[in-house]
This record gives structure tokens, C-alpha cells and sequence, in this order.
């Protein structure tokens, strides 16, 4: 989106040239200002901005700017063409002004402030006029105490209109319409005495103007008012009707600059009203009329919607029901959360006669936790009641009974992509006797990604075919082919919103980052780069240091060390995100930056936090030393709790720098103020454009500085330097891809099938076909007998987006070994059924029922202190485990430390269960509690083993092999049973722990207060709300009772769990 | 009009053309009695626009009440429509002799029936277009009305004077930017000639950094004719003209003395 000339005219005849040499001179002093307090080349700012010949030039083009403006105002601009137009050049005007010196005289300033927010508004960047009031106090600085009344009047119409564009809250609206209220008893005061005081000739141009300005105090002032309620409705004739008397009085007075400028506020303030969150409200129902209601009053309101998210509900029908299938693809940081929320609630009304339900789907199992606060946060005060279910693979009995008994009690839920397909294909529309009416698939481009895409295509594939009522809502970032995308979920009238590259939240810097010089004297360069996709176009070299930052030859140096380098000299900025290809990395740089750091000042929260991690991995553990100084590390090696605590921490702005891995691209929803990226490769591959640019798109944080800066580090090897540079340009001018289907490459595959063999067999050539197998089992399911199925095979495949983009030649084939598959799928009709239930493949089911036969199990063996003590028959069922297609990969890439794997699973799984700390299992299994052994550890268990592992016990446990009579067993065995995987995906020993782990209760105390729990209410009935509601209604001495011996107090866990619980 | 029919009412009397010692200038005498026929005819339809402001006067102080700001103190200020005096019929007159003669183009709704005070700085009395060189261009004017019996007259002098808003206008950049800014505006809101026009002197503005514009004073008075009124200021403002800058100067003079009302009594004579 490289900033070229706007189309017009005026510009192209007049000064084409002059265009882009200003805005590159605007850019630059952007840069310097922004950088001034970090890059050493941007200190001295000065001259800069004093630099006459410059100012003239950008001065000359922001006149023919504006009378490009004054013409467009005035047209209605019809095609969309027009319209971005108009923006641009509005756009440049913004930027072209803002790099002005701001005027010392106070008139002058006024102006130049007015015309600076309007530009920002008419240029769809409201945002950043605002920021601008935010950054620079001098805006604000402005002597009202006039004892002259047209001066008085004039001056505090501007304060009162600087309050209205900050809206930072309620106050701020009530404020500015406070101040004109003061003017209108002030004008008995002050304006009898101003006009005796003027020559009679000058007397009616005199009253013309004051009459200008109070016409232009009351749209002000109807203005606030309608931003805080949404009243008066023809809030935009009245604004039309203030506005033309304003500028008939400016005319009449013969004040020529009066008259622009309110020309350029009417437009500016009718555009501030089209964003006005009260818009949404004029075309919908109740629950989002409430929804906005809300949000204007919260405690972070939102007055205004971003000009991506007006278009996309007032102008391109996010909220249309007639459209089945939208997919928004927008920048990040483009407010899409928003957008689902809006589109939520819709469709929460267009169903609610049939009590319709709302499935928010997540990438991650971390993000499962963040989206529900997150959601739970913005709805619970209009009535909407969010539940989530663990990202486990299966039901727990809690998350049955939320699901079966509670049938009323969530209107919204939030789980992964393969826990919704499980509930999809077993029926869950059916069990709930509530339809699905919308699923909203976030970070939908993962439909691309390697191991896990199929799983996003079959899911929605599967929502196509068995919940016919739903809705999708696909959120991602730019992706080209957004429309195809959508035309396969709603082949007659999918709706594809996307701004394209068009629109930015804030304006970025992106470049290298790598040394100059030699031996112990060398300098930290920063060489801006030129990508399409950003708009600042401008190729420098910046000094970020005077001096050689650390004491190292340049010979030694690593791009870690290069990193932690660039980081510490950064450090004012604050929100520095620093990313490293490997966990390991992480831990080496966040060590090395501390030893460059200084303390940092611990309030409360941090502290709580440091005692946190301390209790659950170990005293001496590193990363309590590292937020002593304010940094933060974030990758799959670390406890899940203690992420999301890192997420929110970085989020408050209570780290300087988060050390994290490229996972965090798809965890975090914030904004950072800088990103430095060690590498920008994942351990294996290149690192895909769309997630690097997913990532870069969160550098520039909304009230720490208009610039964000992202740093690529290269060139440490002093040889390498210049290919590195190159190979990133070249990286950086990538175009961005179609979103394309795994299945069109997994298709090849079939070439290397046999004629005797049948699609199970690909499933050892790559455990991904596992997903679109138990989609075959699933139609297989559904349909009647062989010869529907047979006959509707073709349909089902195209049902999946990668199909028609398939080689027709290799589709024929494909069909013809589908049919093929049902007719072996028809001779073995239980092990389709079982892998609906399971989330295995047929082939799948079938093994694991010959291997779990071979054990020889009964009823005893699931005992649970039978099955987890040594001699128990975990390590055999570990061994079944090992060679299930889907689970075996990430079980098999934990090392041992001698003895059969097998065994050693089995044994951390029993540790892990009883309530071992991570310390310990550290210390037993891992060698040490160092932070390379504790990240082995975590990464063991919260990647691999409580995925893996507990899924694979629910499967095996589905079996008809297992030993298991459910007839003969009481109620509390069976219990029992059925949550074993959930007492493995949590690590604890009970269901009534497994409850409070559910409910997001830290692992130290689960037992503890589970048992309290038990206590007093029936656990077979309970569910996560059930058990919230309890946690939320206990007493300090409660909580004093379930900690005593633990390491925090009570108090200290119940602030811990509010924090996981988003409260 | 052409300027066969000006000659009916006007023939000139003195002529300067341009070089290094003064700018061009001119001097015109109305003939016997037609003064009086030009001002109850053809200036006469200017006074018509000045109805748009004395209406505008008329709803302020309804349009006001919806502010919640009152109008009390304009109700005395607005009842005085007398719009017609000398000075305002010899801007008027200023407009149509350079209409007439000169073939410039006035289009917009008559705004200045009231000169801001603070608006002398940023303003000129006359805002329009002519023809340089057979090309659209803009025009800047001021107008004085004097009866003074000084040649020069004193309106020419000082602060306020002719000559120091002319300068003005040849020196300050800015200040014709926003004239041409103002004009444009009323431009935009024109479709046809006048919009085409204004784009080609904007190009002609532009193109010669800002000074290609013509800028012309006009000196209204009902004494002798004294090619004296405007020579030395012709010579005085014949410094530091910036490239492709046109200043010129013109006389005019009614034949018709303005006191007890005349010119107001003429003017309100049916045509």
C-alpha cells in the first residue's frame, strides 16, 4: 500500500513531484520525532522541523491539497473509486500538516489543529487526529481567559471541541458541552460590551461573526450529545442546518479563513457522527442496541468505530442475515473482535425463538481461556451468557453437564477447532435441541496451515452438512481470494468484506537491524526497508546507538546477541516484543538482556505473579528473576497460566519486553510499541508470509506514539550480511498468496497408492489424511446405506474448499477411492461409528481395538489409584498410544532418559495426576530444574502429554475392549472413569478437582478446594458455571483454608484465580 | 458590455501604460448626466444581492434560538438596512467599470456589505477573474471613494490606504492564497464557464509560482480629473513586482458631486 500519487487534476498538473518529495520529507521528521527518544540518529530534532525550504515545499502542496478538497467536498462522490480518492488525499494532507511546526501563535494554532483533525477524519484516520491530541500537550495549550468576547468565544469553542474528539470517556462528551453551556451565560457578559467597543461600519461584520461561532458551539455541542446516546436522531440535518447558518455568517462577515475552515469541520463532524457507534443501532434489534449502550459506558468505551469496521457494518452488510457466510479479512488491530461481537449478537436475535447458540472458534487452547474473558467481559453486562470447554478432546461429565443438563445456560461457546468438530459430528444440535446459528471460525487463514488446516476445512464442512441454520463469520487477516472463500460456504450469497491493504491503524517502520564496524567497535545500524505493504516509503540508515552497545568483538556475535543489543537501546520504547525461533533462545536472550538492565520498581501484582511461578516452578526459577526486571517470556515451555498471566502483564504495560516465540503471533491481542525479531523463521521452515505480516501488524501501540517499529536482525556473520539484506528484501516484496487447501497438495499422495490399497493406508504416508478419513466416516454415518453414499460421494467432497481447486484429473481418481473406502468402511460399520465418538480414523479405531484386546483388561484396571500406581497397566496403554497415527507424533518426540518410553510416559502421567509440581517432575524425568529442563518438562506435558494422552485414553476408554461394565458400576466409579483423561489434561487425582481445574483454578489448590466443593454440593450435577459461581461467592477465610501450607496465602491464590478468570 | 457602449457613458482622460518608472494606469470621466443613468441602471443591480445578507439578518435572530444563544444585541445592529452610501455605491461602480472595460468577471453573491475589521488584512474588495494574454486569470482589487480635494487624495495613504493593502496584496503570498481558496470555493459550486475559468487561472497561479494575478486598485471620486490623483503611486508601487504580477491603477471619476446624498438619490432613481 506504498503511498502513491492521489489521482486528481489539480495534483497531477500542479505538483505531481513536489507530492512525493513532501510526503518522503514528512515521513522522515515522523521518524525522527518518533524515534527521537531511542535511535540515537533521531535525537537532535530541531533543525529539522526549521528547515524554511522544506516547510514551503510541503506548505505548497497542502495548498493545492486543499483546494483539491474544497472541490471533492463539495461533489457526491458515487463510485468507490472516487471515494478513495478523496481519501487519499485527505490522508496526505493529514500527514503532510502533522509535519508542520505547530503554530506558537494561539489563533494560528487553532486553525492548524482544526484542519489537522479534520484532514485525519475526511482521510479515515480519526485515530491518529487523536492521537495527536493525546501525544502533544500543546495542543490543549490555550488561554481561554479572554476579556475580548469574539476571542473568548473563539477559544473556547476549540477546547470544547479538542474534548470531543478525545472522548477518552463520558466525561470528556459531558465536558465539552459544559463549556459551550458556560459560553451561553457568559454571553450576557461579555458581548454587549465587545460590539459597543466596534466601529459602526464594522458592527454587522462583527455580529456575522459571532453569529458563525455560535452556530458552530451548538453543533459542537448536539455533537457530544449524540455521541454519548445516540440523541438526536436527525442529529446530521440539524449538524447541516448549524453549519450552512455558520458559513453564511462567515461569508457575511467577510472572514474568509472562518468560513474554510467551518466549511472543513461540518464535513469533519458529519464524518464523526457516520462513525459513531450509534450508527450500528439505527438498523438493529434490541440486544445490540444494548451491546452499544454498554460499550459507550464501559470503562474503555468505544465511541467510534474504525473505518474498516464502519464499512464493514453500515456499508458492506456484516450484519445483513442474508448473508450465510461472511468472511472480514482486515488488518490486525483493525477492531474485528468488535465486529464478531456485533455479528454475535445478531444472530443471537434472528434466532432467538429457537434459542440458537453462538460457537466461537479459537486456534489455540491458550486462546480459548483469553477469548471467554474477553467476551464474557463485553457481554455479561447485556445478559449474554459465554461458557467455554477445554481444549481437551473430549466431554468432561462437567462439560456434559453444561452442555446436557444446563441446556439454557450459555448463549456463546468457545472452543478449539477439533473439540467443535468432536461436538459437531456427535450431535451436539440434536442433544441441545438448540441449533447452531452462527460459528465464528478467528485466525481463519489456519486453514493453510501444515498440520492443522484440514481440520478447519472439515470442521466447517461438517458444520455445512449438519447444522443447516448456521451461520459463518470467517476472521482473518489480508488474504486476496477472500471472496472464493466465502462463495464455498455460501454459494448464493456470501459476502467477502475486505479493505485490502488499504487502511492501516498506525503507520510502521520495518527494517534490518545488524552491526557495523569492527572488533570491539562497532555500532547497532537500522536500515529502514521498502515493502508494498506499508505506506511509508522511505529508505534511510539510522544509528540506534552512539556507542558500541555491549563489550564483544563483532566476530562473536549472534543474532541473539544482536537482538538483546537493538532491545537494550530501545528500552524507552516501552511494549518491546522480542520474538526467538526456539524456547530455548528465549530463555539464552532474556538472561543476556537482563544482565544489561536495571530493576524495575514491583507493584503488588507483579509481585503476586513472581510468588505465583515461584510455587508452581520452583523458587530459584529464572523467570521470577527475569521480572525483576521487567521481562517477560512467553513460549509453549511455560505452564499455560503462567502465559496468560505473561499476556496480560505485557498487555498492562507492566513489561518493558516480552522474550517470546513465533507461536505468540496467534496468542496475543494487543499491540506492541516495538517487535524485534531475532529470526523469522520457525524451526524447520521459513516463517509463512501471512503470519509474518500478522505479527508485524501488531507493532504500534495507540497511545504510546504513532510510529511502530519492527526490526528484523541479520548479519551478524559479517560475510553473510549482504545475502541476508537481499534475501529479506526480497522476503519483505512477497506478495501475499491465495488461501489455498491442504488437500490440493495432500492429493498427490494418492499417486502413491496402489491399486490394492485403499485410502486407510494413506494414513501412514501422513498422519493429516486421519481428519479427512473420519470426515468419510462421518457422511458414511449419516447417509442411509452404501449405494446414497455412492452416490453422493462427489457432493461430500464438495463440501471441502481444497476440492474444486483439485487437478480434475486427480478428482475423478479421488472420488473413485472414496467410494471405494465406503464399501470397506460398509463391512466394518461399528469402527465408522466409533471414530465419530473417538476423533480417530477408522484404521485407527480398528488397531487400537486389536492392540487394547491384547491387554486384557477389566474393570479393576481403571481404578484410578490402580491404573496410575507402577505396577498399573498405564505404561501398556502409553504403548497402545504409541501406535495410534494421531497421536503418536508428539508423544514419540518426547526423549526419554533411558528406560522404554513407554514407561517413562506412564510414569510422568502418574506423577503428573497425583500432584507433583513441575519442579519435581523436572527434577525426576527432565535431569534438572534448570530452565532448559523445566521447558523440556512443560513442553512435555502442556503440548504433548495432556493433548495426546488424554485423548487417547478417552478414545480407548469409548472401546468395547476395555474390561469395562458401565452397568455394574456405581455412580462415583463411573464418574470416576469417564474423567480420567480430564484428570490427565488437568494433572490432578479427582473429579471434583477436575471441576475447579475446569474453572480455571491453578493446579496447587484444585484438590483442596474440590473437595470443599464436594462437600456441599452434588458433583454429578455440577459444571464449570455452577462451580464459578461458587468460587466467586467464598470468603477470605475459605480461601485461607483450602491454601493453608501451600505457598501463597488464600488471598493471594483467590487475586490469582481473578486474574485467570479475566476478572 | 462592450466597450462601444461604454463610450456612451464614459471616455477616458488620461492614459499610463507600463514601464520603469510607474505602472499603467487610467483615468475615466463620466459624460454629462450619464453617471447618474449608470448608477440607477447598471449598479444598481448589484445593490440586489445585498438582499441575501439583509435576509440573512432577518432569520438570525430565528436561527439563533436553536444555539440557546440570543440575539438581543444584533436586533439594533441589523435594523439599520441602510446598505446605501457612497463608499459601498463606488465599490459597486469599481466592480462594473472593470466588468465593462476591462472585461473582468465578478460571480458570486455579494459579501462584503460589511468590511471586517479584522478582515482588512485578509481580504480585498474585489475578487474575480480577467483575461492576461488571452488566459483566464485571477483579479485582486481594492476600491477607495474619496472627495477630498487633495490630488492624491488621502485614502491612497497610510494603514489603510489603497496602496498599503495593495502592497499587501503584492508582497503576502498567503494572502491571495486565501483569496484564491475563497473563490474557489464559490467555484466548486458553479458549474459551466465559471468553474472552467477559475481552473485556468488556478493553473496560471500555480504554475508561475503564485503570481500570475492581476491586481487592480480603483479609485472612485467626484472631483476634478488630475492624472496627479494616481501618478506617484502608480510610481511607488512599481517596486518588487514578483514574476508575472499585473498592477494596475484606475480612475474614476462621476462628474457628480456625492454630497447631500446625491449618488444615494441617483441611485435610487428608477432607470
Amino acid at each position: 500500500m506504498s503511498m502513491k500519487v492521489p489521482n486528481h487534476w489539480l495534483i497531477n498538473t500542479l505538483v505531481e513531484q513536489e507530492f512525493i518529495e513532501s510526503i518522503k520529507i514528512a515521513d522522515y521528521r515522523l521518524i525522527k520525532a518518533s524515534l527521537s527518544d531511542s535511535f540515537f540518529s533521531c535525537k537532535n530534532n530541531t533543525t529539522i522541523i526549521n528547515n524554511e525550504k522544506d516547510n514551503a515545499l510541503i506548505q505548497n502542496v497542502l495548498d493545492i491539497l486543499e483546494l483539491a478538497i474544497i472541490e471533492l467536498q463539495n461533489k457526491k462522490l458515487e463510485t468507490e473509486q472516487e471515494k478513495q480518492t478523496f481519501y487519499e488525499i485527505c490522508q496526505s494532507a493529514f500527514i503532510l500538516l502533522r509535519a508542520l511546526p505547530l503554530p506558537e501563535n494561539e489563533v494560528d494554532k487553532i486553525k492548524f489543529v482544526y484542519k489537522l483533525v479534520a484532514y485525519s477524519y475526511l482521510g479515515q484516520r480519526w485515530q491518529d487526529g487523536r492521537r495527536f491530541l493525546l501525544e502533544n500537550s500543546d495542543v490543549w495549550d490555550v488561554d481561554s481567559n479572554e476579556e475580548e468576547w469574539d476571542l473568548r468565544l473563539f477559544k473556547k469553542i476549540y477546547l470544547a471541541f479538542l474534548y470531543l474528539v478525545r472522548k477518552s470517556d463520558w466525561k470528556d462528551l459531558t465536558q465539552a458541552s459544559s463549556i459551550i453551556t458556560e459560553l451561553r451565560d457568559e454571553q450576557q457578559k461579555f458581548e454587549s460590551l465587545y460590539l459597543q467597543k466596534q466601529k459602526i461600519e464594522y458592527a454587522r461584520s462583527s455580529a456575522f461573526e459571532l453569529i458563525g461561532l455560535y452556530h458552530l458551539a451548538k453543533a459542537i455541542d448536539v455533537s457530544a450529545e449524540f455521541m454519548i446516546n445516540g440523541n438526536p436522531i436527525n442529529i446530521r440535518e440539524q449538524l447541516d442546518f448549524h453549519f450552512e447558518k455558520a458559513i453564511d455568517a462567515a461569508e457575511a462577515s467577510s472572514n474568509i479563513e472562518m468560513g474554510l475552515v467551518i466549511k472543513l469541520l461540518q464535513s469533519m463532524l458529519q464524518q464523526m457522527i457516520a462513525n459513531s457507534v450509534w450508527m450500528v443501532t439505527q438498523r438493529v434489534n434490541s440486544r445490540v442496541t444494548k451491546f452499544v449502550e454498554y460499550i459507550t459506558k464501559s470503562n474503555k468505551p468505544i465511541f467510534e468505530l474504525l473505518y474498516p469496521q464502519r464499512r464493514a457494518i453500515l456499508e458492506k452488510g456484516l450484519l445483513d442475515p442474508a448473508h450465510k457466510a461472511i468472511v472480514v479479512d482486515m488488518p490486525t488491530s483493525s477492531g474485528k473482535t468488535a465486529l464478531a461481537e456485533f455479528r454475535i449478537l445478531q444472530a443471537l436475535n434472528q434466532f432467538s425463538d429457537d434459542k440458537g447458540w453462538v460457537a466461537y472458534v479459537v486456534p489455540t487452547r491458550a486462546l480459548v481461556n483469553q477469548v471467554t474473558n474477553r467476551l464474557r467481559r463485553d457481554f455479561s453486562p447485556i445478559g449474554i451468557k459465554v461458557e467455554k470447554v477445554s481444549g481437551s478432546l473430549d466431554l468432561d461429565l462437567f462439560e456434559e453437564n453444561l452442555i446436557h443438563q444446563n441446556k439454557d445456560d450459555f448463549d456463546v461457546l468457545v472452543t478449539t477447532t477439533e473439540k467443535l468438530n468432536l461436538l459437531i459430528r456427535n450431535g451436539i444440535e440434536k442433544e441441545l435441541k438448540r441449533p447452531l446459528a452462527l460459528a465464528v471460525i478467528d485466525e481463519a487463514h489456519n486453514l493453510e496451515d501444515e498440520t492443522r488446516g484440514l481440520n478447519y476445512e472439515i470442521l466447517m464442512a461438517n458444520i455445512k452438512n449438519d447444522c443447516p441454520k448456521a451461520n459463518f463469520l470467517l476472521l482473518t487477516p489480508f488474504i486476496p481470494n477472500s471472496k472464493e472463500l466465502a462463495s464455498w460456504l455460501d454459494p448464493d450469497s456470501p459476502n467477502d468484506i475486505s479493505i485490502g491493504l488499504s487502511w492501516q491503524p498506525n503507520d510502521r517502520l520495518i527494517g534490518a537491524i545488524y552491526p557495523e564496524g569492527e572488533g570491539r567497535k562497532w555500532k547497532t545500524k537500522f536500515e529502514t526497508l521498502l515493502t508494498d505493504r506499508e505506506r511509508i516509503q522511505i529508505e534511510q540508515k539510522l544509528d540506534i546507538s552512539s556507542e558500541t552497545p555491549m563489550d564483544i568483538a563483532r566476530s562473536s556475535l549472534t543474532k541473539s546477541k544482536l537482538a538483546v543489543a537493538a532491545t537494550k537501546q530501545l528500552i524507552n520504547r516501552k511494549g518491546i516484543l522480542l520474538i526467538c525461533q526456539k524456547p530455548r533462545y528465549c530463555w539464552n536472550v532474556a538472561k543476556e538482556l537482563s544482565v544489561h538492565l536495571d530493576d524495575i520498581d514491583l507493584d503488588d501484582e507483579l509481585i503476586l505473579i513472581k510468588k505465583f511461578i515461584e510455587a508452581e516452578l520452583g523458587e530459584d526459577f529464572i523467570l521470577s528473576r527475569l521480572l525483576d526486571k521487567g521481562i517477560g517470556v512467553h513460549h509453549s515451555g511455560i505452564p499455560d497460566e503462567i502465559r496468560f498471566l505473561m499476556e496480560q502483564l505485557m498487555e498492562k504495560g507492566k513489561l518493558r519486553v516480552l522474550v517470546a516465540t513465533t507461536t505468540i503471533a496467534q496468542g496475543i491481542n494487543f499491540p506492541v510499541s516495538t517487535i524485534i525479531m531475532a529470526s523469522y523463521r520457525y524451526p524447520y521452515k521459513k516463517m509463512p508470509t501471512k503470519d509474518f505480516w500478522n505479527l508485524v501488524g501488531r507493532a504500534g501501540r495507540a497511545d504510546q506514539g504513532t510510529l511502530g517499529v519492527v526490526g528484523i536482525v541479520i548479519g551478524d556473520e559479517k560475510a553473510k550480511k549482504e545475502e541476508e539484506l537481499n534475501e529479506l528484501k526480497l522476503y519483505l516484496k512477497q506478495s501475499t498468496k491465495d488461501l489455498v487447501s491442504r488437500l490440493v497438495e495432500m492429493v498427490n499422495d494418492l499417486e502413491k497408492l496402489g491399486d490394492d490399497k485403499d485410502l486407510g493406508d494413506l494414513l501412514y504416508i501422513d498422519s493429516r489424511w486421519s481428519q479427512f478419513l473420519q470426515y468419510l466416516a462421518h457422511m458414511y454415518n449419516q447417509t442411509k446405506d452404501l449405494d446414497s453414499f455412492s452416490a453422493n460421494a462427489e457432493l461430500f467432497l464438495r463440501r471441502t474448499f481444497g476440492f474444486h481447486s483439485i487437478d480434475p484429473s486427480k478428482r475423478k481418481i479421488l472420488v473413485k477411492k472414496v467410494r471405494e473406502y465406503a464399501q470397506k468402511l460398509d463391512t466394518q460399520k461399528s469402527y465408522a461409528t466409533l471414530s465419530d465418538s473417538t476423533g480417530f480414523s477408522p484404521e485407527a479405531v480398528a488397531k487400537t481395538i486389536s492392540a487394547v484386546n491384547k491387554l486384557k483388561l477389566t474393570s479393576e484396571t481403571w481404578n484410578k489409584s490402580n491404573l496410575f500406581s507402577s505396577n498399573g497397566k498405564l505404561k501398556d496403554l502409553m504403548g497402545v498410544m504409541l501406535t495410534i497415527p494421531e497421536i503418536k507424533g508428539s508423544l514419540e518426540e518426547i526423549a526419554t532418559n533411558g528406560g522404554t518410553k513407554r514407561k517413562f510416559l506412564a510414569d510422568i502421567i502418574s506423577d503428573w495426576v497425583s500432584g507433583k509440581t513441575l519442579d519435581e517432575i523436572s527434577r525426576k524425568y527432565f535431569n534438572d530444574t534448570s530452565e532448559e529442563s523445566l521447558t523440556e518438562c512443560c513442553r512435555a506435558i502442556y503440548s504433548k502429554i495432556v493433548n495426546a494422552a488424554s485423548w487417547g485414553m478417552s478414545s480407548i476408554i469409548k472401546l468395547p475392549v476395555t474390561g469395562i461394565d458401565f452397568d455394574k458400576l456405581v455412580e462415583e466409579e463411573k464418574m470416576q472413569i469417564k474423567n480420567l483423561p480430564s484428570m490427565i489434561y488437568y494433572g490432578v487425582n479427582s473429579s471434583e478437582a477436575v471441576l475447579m481445574r475446569s474453572s480455571n483454578v491453578p493446579r496447587s489448590i484444585a484438590e483442596e478446594m474440590g473437595q470443599m466443593y464436594k462437600n456441599s454440593h452434588d458433583i454429578k450435577l455440577a459444571s464449570s458455571v455452577s462451580a464459578t459461581a461458587w468460587i466467586n461467592s467464598l470468603k477470605d477465610e475459605d480461601w485461607n483454608k483450602i491454601s493453608a501450607n501451600k505457598k501463597l496465602s488464600g488471598v493471594e491464590y483467590k487475586e490469582i484465580w481473578k486474574k485467570l478468570n479475566g476478572q | 458590455m462592450e466597450n462601444t457602449v461604454t463610450e456612451e457613458y464614459f471616455k477616458q482622460e488620461y492614459y499610463k501604460p507600463l514601464d520603469e518608472k510607474t505602472i499603467s494606469y487610467w483615468g475615466f470621466l463620466f459624460l454629462e448626466n450619464k453617471f447618474q443613468e449608470y448608477i440607477s441602471t447598471r449598479v444598481k443591480e448589484k445593490f440586489e444581492d445585498l438582499e441575501w445578507t439583509n435576509r440573512l439578518a432577518l432569520e438570525a435572530e430565528q436561527a439563533l434560538k436553536d444555539t440557546g444563544f440570543t440575539a438581543e444585541n444584533f436586533i439594533e445592529i441589523f435594523s439599520n438596512r441602510e446598505m446605501e452610501n457612497n463608499w459601498r455605491i463606488g465599490e459597486y461602480l469599481a466592480e462594473c467599470v472593470l466588468e465593462d472595460k476591462f472585461n473582468a468577471k465578478f460571480y458570486y453573491n455579494s459579501s462584503r456589505d460589511a468590511k471586517n475589521p479584522k478582515g482588512n488584512d485578509t481580504g480585498a474588495d474585489l475578487v474575480g477573474l480577467c483575461e492576461v494574454e488571452g488566459e483566464s486569470c485571477f483579479l485582486f482589487g481594492e476600491v477607495k471613494t474619496s472627495n477630498d480635494s487633495d490630488s492624491p487624495p488621502n485614502v491612497l495613504y497610510g494603514r489603510t490606504g489603497m496602496v498599503y493593502q495593495l502592497e499587501s496584496l503584492r508582497d503576502n503570498a498567503e494572502k491571495r492564497d486565501d483569496l484564491v481558496k475563497w473563490i474557489w470555493t464559490k467555484a466548486v459550486l458553479m458549474s459551466g464557464s465559471f468553474k472552467d475559468e477559475c481552473t485556468i487561472a488556478l493553473k496560471n497561479y500555480y504554475q508561475s509560482s503564485k503570481t500570475k494575478v492581476k491586481l487592480v486598485g480603483v479609485l472612485v471620486r467626484d472631483t476634478e480629473v488630475n492624472y496627479r490623483d494616481l501618478h506617484s503611486r502608480a510610481k511607488a508601487l512599481n517596486k518588487n513586482i514578483p514574476g508575472q504580477m499585473i498592477i494596475e491603477l484606475v480612475g474614476v471619476y462621476s462628474g457628480y458631486k456625492m454630497e447631500n446624498d446625491n449618488w444615494v438619490k441617483a441611485l435610487r432613481r428608477s432607470g
